[in-house]
């Protein structure tokens, strides 16, 4: 061997050179890469038919709640995603506001009580006339689902029951709007100008704050309306509003109401007063 | 080499399995020095260019490729390594009818000497090295990067290692005369 190799560096090549490699182990590892890399494609198609399985049952889901979710406010008749209220619950609760912002103070709109000579153009503005009682105070909203818009302008929805129909036609048991309520400043927002939201400083709060914050918004009509109480009994002027859906006190004509002795309360003076539709 | 690479790279399996082909007595070898046993070997070969060639898309410099598949066979070896010894026996035990050169002073003729068998006249710590400093002209430096061992250490198991096949040439020569 020290003839034939100079070094041993390099006999030790010449051995490296010389070894026999199994070939059979190399060709049976790049049947197996085939095979893995096939299996590969079945697992990575058996992956993507799960995914999709899943993603189907999730949208499935969301399509059916949502359904359901819409069916439940339907039956409610609820046009307003405002309140966020429990679909089992037997009675939403109603959010208290923080503090009252009054929109236009200034505004030149009077609220004289009704005098006889209104009476015949409010008589004929209006489509229903009627003595109702107020069962329940059921939610506020700024939104109209019907044109998809928020406004600065809440209203609240009640649950009423026609005592006395004097015009029109309206269903013994009803809902109706009158101006003016209580809503989250997130959600009263959403109908302002953004130099209205400067003006009330909503920019300078933050999400949580504006969620969790309650406000009763007036304007000229509502701050002139009555003090809605459940179980009272209200006179109310009505129209009806297409973008709700529903009848709606005409501007701020709607008094609190005594059944007993059929007197209306004077919002000018806050007495009461005999009523005589006639 | 660097074109087949590329293609790999990008999923040609068919290019994957010939760059793997010209460096098939690399890592043939390189098994050999630590895994004694053919199917331990075969088995470590195919986890490790099958690992390979899942992860060949992470590979950004294809001229690093070799001491790349080099790294992940050692890592596989060790492995093994780890669970053999770990059920008592190790790896170069089980063949130890093998480790015959030194101990029963058969000696080979020119012919009959291969790699393999100069690695049984080594220790176990010495193949390794012995093997990577052969196979691929990896310096000792790079050698000591790719095991993370002093370059010192390289050194001397690689001197030890020349010695132990010195020896036994010698060995070889006197007996052949």
């Amino acid at each position: 061997m020290k003839n034939k190799f100079n070094n041993i560096d390099e006999f030790i090549k010449y051995t490296y050179q010389n070894t026999t490699i199994p070939n059979d182990i190399f060709n049976d590892i790049y049947s197996n890469l085939n095979i893995k890399s096939n299996y590969n494609i079945s697992t990575y198609i058996k992956y993507v038919a799960c995914f999709t399985i899943i993603i189907g049952i999730f949208i499935g889901s969301i399509i059916f709640f949502t359904n359901s979710f819409n069916t439940n406010n339907q039956l409610a008749n609820n046009n307003s995603t405002q309140v966020k209220q429990n679909n089992y619950a037997s009675e939403p609760e109603l959010p208290v506001a923080s503090y009252t912002l009054n929109l236009s103070s200034s505004s030149n709109i009077s609220n004289k009580f009704i005098h006889p000579m209104e009476l015949d153009i409010i008589k004929k503005d209006s489509d229903c006339i009627a003595i109702v009682k107020l069962n329940k105070i059921l939610y506020y909203t700024n939104y109209s689902e019907k044109v998809n818009l928020y406004s600065t302008t809440v209203l609240t929805v009640s649950d009423i029951t026609v005592q006395k129909l004097l015009k029109g036609s309206l269903n013994t048991n009803s809902q109706i709007m009158s101006v003016g309520g209580i809503i989250s400043i997130s959600d009263f927002e959403k109908g302002c100008q953004p130099e209205q939201i400067k003006k009330h400083g909503f920019d300078k709060m933050s999400i949580e704050e504006k969620e969790n914050t309650y406000i009763e918004i007036k304007d000229s009509i509502s701050s002139k309306l009555p003090i809605l109480q459940q179980g009272k009994y209200y006179l109310v002027y009505l129209k009806y509003n297409n973008k709700f859906e529903k009848y709606q006190v005409l501007d701020q004509f709607m008094y609190e109401y005594n059944i007993n002795d059929s007197t209306i309360k004077n919002l000018d003076t806050n007495e009461w007063e005999y009523f005589n539709y006639n | 080499m660097d074109t087949l690479l590329s293609k790999a790279v990008k999923g040609d399996k068919n290019a994957f399995i010939q760059a793997i082909n010209s460096i098939e007595r690399k890592l043939y070898l390189i098994a050999k020095s630590k895994i004694n046993n053919e199917e331990d070997v075969k088995d470590v070969l195919q986890e490790t260019i099958y690992q390979s060639y899942k992860n060949i898309k992470k590979l950004k410099d294809t001229s690093k490729f070799s001491t790349w598949i080099i790294t992940i066979l050692i890592n596989n070896c060790n492995q093994l390594y780890r669970k053999k010894k770990n059920n008592i026996y190790s790896i170069y035990e089980e063949e130890s009818a093998n480790e015959l050169y030194s101990n029963n002073e058969y000696l080979e003729t020119e012919e009959r000497i291969d790699f393999l068998k100069l690695l049984d006249l080594l220790d176990d710590n010495e193949r390794l090295i012995f093997t990577l400093y052969y196979s691929d002209d990896y310096t000792t430096k790079q050698i000591s990067e790719i095991l993370k061992i002093n370059e010192n250490t390289i050194k001397s198991k690689i001197k030890r290692s020349r010695e132990k096949i010195q020896n036994y040439i010698e060995r070889c020569d006197k007996n052949e005369k």
